[in-house]
């Protein structure tokens, strides 16, 4: 696995979480399913990060939510900020990171590369642009 | 639907179709707050 172009940092508002993530790409993109929706409070972007490339500060202020079987959302313990969302693994294998494209410190160079669950987004706005949308279905192949 | 502190957003994405968009200070201005007053 190879770490290109380099590493972002980031963190919350408050400070209390600050991390260290090596970009495999500089792309991001949007998941507009009703989970996504509610824990971001609109929508979701984010980017992923490999587990083993993320080094994360002020772990303990990090409070998690196991959101379903599938995956578990991370949150600031202190001011509430969407950080990540990892899957859950029943073998225990570290899963990535999908870090809250918010947080970053520098968002210069990113690319919005993809939408999904674009089925479950409200019809009150759209994303500029073309990109690869998939639908729910598409997403769970 | 509007938008606010459009001079803050990133280049990366963009909602589409034509609304109110406003700057930082544009922003401020509308509701009266100060620069100090502001938090962000």
């Amino acid at each position: 696995m190879s770490v290109v172009p380099g590493t972002r940092r980031g963190g919350c508002l408050c400070g209390a979480v600050r991390y260290t993530a090596g970009l495999t790409k500089l792309e991001f993109g949007a998941c507009h399913c009703d989970m996504c929706q509610r824990v971001s409070g609109g929508v979701n972007l984010s980017f992923e990060v490999p587990a083993a490339s993320m080094r994360i500060e002020g772990e303990g202020s990090v409070v998690s939510y196991r959101s379903s079987d599938v995956a578990t959302r991370s949150f600031c313990g202190i001011c509430g900020s969407n950080l990540w969302y990892r899957g859950n693994d029943p073998s225990g294998k570290p899963q990535h990171y999908a870090v809250g494209f918010g947080t970053l410190d520098d968002k210069s160079g990113m690319i919005f590369a993809s939408e999904i669950c674009i089925d479950t987004k409200p019809d009150a706005y759209d994303f500029a642009g073309s990109r690869p949308r998939q639908t729910t279905a598409e997403v769970l192949g | 639907m509007s938008e606010i502190y459009i001079n803050h957003k990133p280049d990366s994405n963009a909602f589409s179709a034509d609304r109110p968009r406003l700057t930082r200070k544009e922003t401020l201005e509308k509701f009266g707050i100060s620069d100090e007053e502001a938090l962000t």
